[in-house]
């Protein structure tokens, strides 16, 4: 296994993509006219120290990349927002993030490079952390629940008690005696400046202060660098970057103990955790989240269609589409227990009386999306549901090269080059033609090395379905074809149509190899690199053998990737 | 709109809470009135909008943007460039306010790849990308307007940066660089960015309270600014996370306040406030949310608050279905390609060129509107339009092919006398693409023209990548 593996991550040469327009969620080509009127040098990567390595032209890995990252990754505002209900037991979400500066968009919005604190979000942070002590310090209930038992009565020792229990949970470490009395100085100060008595008051003027301290709104990794390459972390970093990676939040109680008693260590006690934390419902909220963000789910059923052809395809489905989708992950990847093979080729979906129809079922579903089992002739997993196939479709026909750029780019990690040069539109179909025979012919004489090779093999697959995913046997009134065959890592994939292909797809090393480095990625808020290799490869063998995306996670925790940071500058 | 009121009342960011002055002064805080606007406040405003403009350059389409002729520009000038359905002719009223800017393109760093991409990250930085020209495409250097305010503007504030429209995922922000790779996000919701920079307003002060709040953020911020401090001071961290923490360290104000000229006629405030949060990208939002994003603007240059904004108004390839005449438009993205595609496949859109006119006219009066907004404020010298630089442009030129020859560029205002008003102007040396002038000479003179200076004190002539031309635009100059 160990073997085929490495193949696996011995991609396919880098080619350029030719055909693709600027469209949402694509590598695109637009013509520009720098290259009729001005010439202008072509894009060349920089050089790599490592142009020998068999992986060169592999983008499973980022060849470029140091792996070092920030030590200072700020709370994303869906962190921030979990970690308060959590940090505060509440029943509900409090809801002050949503009105939070943006962040930039990133792959993943673990992304732990592009989210900084400058005046906006300072300001945001000064307002949430006042709305949310204000709320708890003056709610009983709220506060009974952060309140250590038996306060002392000594105001002085009930603000440390207060500190020395709460500081801990905000920062996720234990707090510096230093640390400690400064809180108990501003506990003490909340009379007077906030008013009321001196319990509320102080807990509100110090829960204000931790909320806007660096050490929560970063999950600081401070231990230092011992010498060059990777730093193990402290248990509590660990425990912190375990929680986030799992639970989108914070450390709970238990974690945080534990890696005080030195249970996160060894890799060992680090999996064994992962594993408690996966079997928690946060966890299942990741594991969607990441494929949802993996599949482009958030643009499901915004594509433009042409009313005349499609008059049902209304802009209303696009909860639904999007919906069906998560649903559909939840099932196949928490409920059973699957993973990416399982997500390409289980012929299920939900559906209700807006989509029925368009995998051909009749009947009546109500509004309320019901779970149905689809024709396994027809169907196979997410890559032939309405929600992935309408969002790459045309507004009149199948857009066969958005299918396969995506399928190349974001499943199998294949590096396609943008384009170099302009390149005239489709022309329009001739009577009788296939899109397929359109594209083909099209695209043997421009982007060719692309397109034969890699991305119309993919996308003619998929050629049995319109615009907005239906079934179909006839394009233009001829027959489709969707069979081809797609060469990867020294073997030939050959297939009838995308419920073949979405089967041969699933054996294949390359989509798990690609399938660990991307939960890699959205675990470490960064892209996986070369020394990562090995390591990879193991996650990948097990995705291939059938072990569970809750497994792989728990494998991934193990990892020296996850438990030490890369030094800058190594 | 009415004139903003005039009050006392001192209000503080955020909280929307209210101080004394002798608390304030007495705690050194600096302070802002609409009468102390200082004469000598310059500002930029960036309004951009994407998928290029319909003019006359390729394709053998008509041109219908610029004015008829390089030169004077008067009001009957510009009607009659507006009945010849120019748009340009649309700020007919502002004729004499007007510096139109014929003959800039972008320096050819990479060839092309997604012509959105490169565009959005040329606009305002004149930076080359750190690689392919494609989705996760960088800029490697500060724009113009974090330029404007890290020069002068006060410490701890960055650029007003706003958005309008739909967020895909694609594209999205593109104009805002706080250096390299760091790029901003726009706020798209007006009441966030209302809030955050006035606060909300308040009824009845309660003094004592304002008092105390002021008392308890300067406290709190001192144990913040310590604890940042220290971080900052370890000698293994990354230069980074040096900037990360500084960025950080910088931001921490200890109070903001405004005179109560520093806010919106509470009719206005109630409509942005009344706009859903999950309504604010929806595409028949996009003009409201505009207006109401340059009401924000236009107030904050009232009130000196920053020195540079920018309002970009649909993401990188702009897919806003818009609206004409009551007719939802295709996309407009699609449009701009004249075909139902995003630029490969797709049948044409009958009557695809007369359709991005109709919306490049949208666009002029959206932007028009913020023209009247800033009109609406007097100073000594006249009006606030005057005492900046307020500029409309398209991260691309043109439609098909989505190209950089002659870049539209629209300013109004003249800084203060700086800038040639009146005028449209040609950055031209001859007649081929190479003839067209790089625009960091453009983003040089707007830079120059606010007040920044290069690094022996002169005139900004350096903005962008250091192997650009250095240089500004004489004939934009007065």
């Amino acid at each position: 296994m160990r073997r085929q593996l490495r193949t696996g991550f011995a991609l396919m040469s880098a080619c350029t993509l030719s055909l693709l327009g600027c469209g949402e969620g694509t590598v695109a080509a637009v013509p520009n006219e720098l290259c009729t009127e001005n010439c202008a040098p072509t894009w060349t990567p920089p050089p790599r120290a490592d142009a020998g390595n068999p992986n060169s032209e592999s983008n499973v890995l980022d060849e470029d990349g140091s792996g070092a990252t920030t030590r200072f990754p700020r709370l994303s505002h869906s962190q921030w927002e979990n970690t308060v209900q959590d940090l505060f037991h509440l029943d509900s979400p409090s809801g002050l993030a949503s009105s939070f500066a943006p962040d930039p968009n990133s792959r993943f919005d673990t992304n732990v490079e592009l989210r900084r604190v400058g005046p906006s979000q300072w300001t945001d942070y000064q307002t949430a952390a006042e709305a949310i002590a204000a709320r708890v310090a003056n709610t009983p209930a709220e506060l009974n629940r952060i309140l250590p038992a038996d306060l002392p009565t000594d105001s002085t020792e009930r603000a440390r008690a207060f500190v020395s229990d709460f500081g801990p949970r905000a920062f996720r470490r234990p707090l510096t005696t230093a640390e400690i009395d400064t809180y108990v100085t501003l506990f003490l100060q909340g009379p007077a400046l906030v008013g009321g008595d001196a319990l509320t008051s102080g807990v509100e003027i110090t829960l204000r202060a931790m909320l806007q301290s660096p050490h929560f709104l970063y999950r600081v990794e401070a231990t230092p660098a011992t010498q060059s390459g990777r730093i193990s972390l402290s248990g509590y970093e660990i425990a912190t970057r375990l929680s986030y990676a799992l639970w989108n939040s914070t450390p709970s109680d238990a974690l945080l103990t534990a890696a005080g008693n030195g249970e996160l260590d060894t890799p060992a006690g680090v999996e064994g955790w992962a594993r408690q934390l996966l079997d928690d419902p946060r966890a299942a909220e990741t594991i969607v989240s990441f494929h949802e963000q993996l599949f482009h789910i958030a643009n499901y059923g915004r594509a433009t269609k042409d009313p005349t052809r499609f008059p049902t395809f209304t802009s209303d489905l696009e909860s639904v589409l999007q919906q069906e989708a998560l649903l559909f992950i939840n099932e196949v990847v928490v409920t059973r227990g699957g993973g990416i093979a399982e997500l390409l080729q289980t012929p299920i979906t939900y559906v209700n009386d807006q989509t029925a129809g368009y995998y051909g079922l009749s009947g009546s579903y109500g509004s309320t999306l019901q779970r149905v089992d689809l024709d396994p002739t027809q169907r196979a997993g997410l890559l032939t549901q309405i929600g992935f196939l309408s969002k790459n479709g045309g507004l009149v026909q199948s857009d066969p090269i958005h299918r396969g750029v995506f399928i190349n780019i974001d499943l199998l990690c294949a590096k396609l080059n943008p384009p170099t040069f302009q390149l005239p539109p489709l022309p329009s179909e001739m009577p009788g033609q296939t899109n397929r025979q359109r594209v083909d012919t099209h695209t043997g004489t421009c982007g060719k090395g692309c397109h034969d090779i890699y991305i119309n093999p993919i996308g003619f697959a998929f050629e049995h379905y319109d615009a907005i995913g239906q079934w179909r046997d006839t394009d233009n009134n001829t027959p489709v074809d969707a069979a081809s065959s797609y060469r990867i890592d020294g073997e030939t994939l050959t297939y009838d149509d995308a419920v073949e292909l979405s089967a041969r797809l699933a054996e294949t090393p390359r989509l798990h190899a690609c399938y660990a480095s991307t939960w890699l990625e959205f675990m470490l808020g960064r892209r996986a690199v070369t020394s990562e290799a090995m390591d990879l490869e193991d996650i990948a063998a097990a995705s291939l053998s059938g072990d569970t995306a809750k497994e792989l996670l728990a494998r991934i925790t193990a990892l020296e990737s996850f438990r030490t940071r890369i030094q800058e500058g190594t | 709109m009415n004139a903003p009121k005039l009050s006392r009342r001192l209000v503080l960011a955020g909280a929307g809470a209210l101080l004394s002055l002798p608390l304030l002064e007495g705690l050194g805080f600096r302070r802002f009135t609409k009468a102390q606007l200082p004469p000598e406040f310059r500002y930029a405003v960036f309004v951009r909008n994407g998928n290029g403009v319909q003019q006359g350059v390729v394709d053998d389409e008509p041109e219908r943007f610029w004015p008829s002729q390089l030169g004077a520009l008067t009001r009957q000038s510009l009607q009659a460039d507006l009945a010849a359905n120019r748009t340009v002719g649309t700020f007919a009223d502002y004729a004499s306010q007007l510096l139109v800017v014929d003959g800039c393109r972008y320096n050819p760093f990479l060839s092309a790849a997604c012509g959105h991409s490169e565009g959005g990250l040329l606009c305002l930085t004149a930076s080359r990308p750190d690689g392919p020209n494609v989705q996760h495409a960088l800029a490697m250097g500060e724009s113009i307007d974090n330029r404007i305010v890290r020069d002068l503007g006060m410490s701890g504030t960055e650029p007003l940066t706003l958005y309008a429209g739909q967020k895909s995922g694609y594209l999205d922000d593109v104009l805002s660089y706080r250096g390299a790779r760091d790029r901003r996000a726009g706020e798209g919701n007006p009441f966030n960015a209302y809030r955050r920079l006035f606060g909300e307003p308040v009824v009845d002060p309660d003094q004592q309270a304002m008092d105390r709040l002021a008392l308890a953020r300067r406290s709190v911020n001192d144990t913040v600014r310590d604890q940042l401090t220290a971080l900052r001071n370890r000698t293994d961290l990354s230069s980074d996370d040096q900037s990360r923490l500084t960025l950080h360290f910088e931001s921490i104000r200890d109070l903001e306040i405004r005179m109560a000229a520093c806010e919106l006629p509470m009719e206005r405030y109630n409509e942005i406030a009344a706009v859903p949060a999950n309504t604010v990208d929806d595409d028949n939002m996009i003009e409201t949310i505009s207006h109401m994003q340059m009401d924000i603007i236009a107030l904050a240059m009232s009130c000196g608050l920053v020195p540079a904004a920018t309002l970009q108004i649909g993401n990188g390839n702009d897919g806003t279905q818009y609206v004409i005449d009551g007719v939802v438009q295709e996309r407009f993205h699609h449009i701009s390609h004249r075909i139902n595609g995003d630029g490969d496949v797709g049948d044409p859109i009958p009557g695809a060129v007369d359709k991005h006119h109709r919306l490049d006219l949208k666009f002029a009066g959206i932007f028009k509107y913020l023209l009247d907004r800033l009109s609406t404020y007097t100073t000594p010298t006249g009006t606030l339009l005057d005492q900046g630089v307020t500029i409309w442009t398209n991260d691309l030129a043109n439609g098909p092919p989505h190209g950089n020859r002659n870049l539209p560029y629209v300013c109004a205002g003249s800084c203060g006398g700086y800038l040639r008003t009146g005028q449209y102007v040609s950055a031209r040396t001859g007649t081929g693409y190479n003839d067209l002038t790089t625009h960091n000479k453009f983003l040089n003179t707007i830079g120059a023209a606010v007040g920044v200076t290069n690094a022996q004190g002169q005139p900004l002539d350096d903005f962008g990548d250091p192997e650009l031309q250095r240089g500004l635009i004489s004939g934009m100059l007065a």
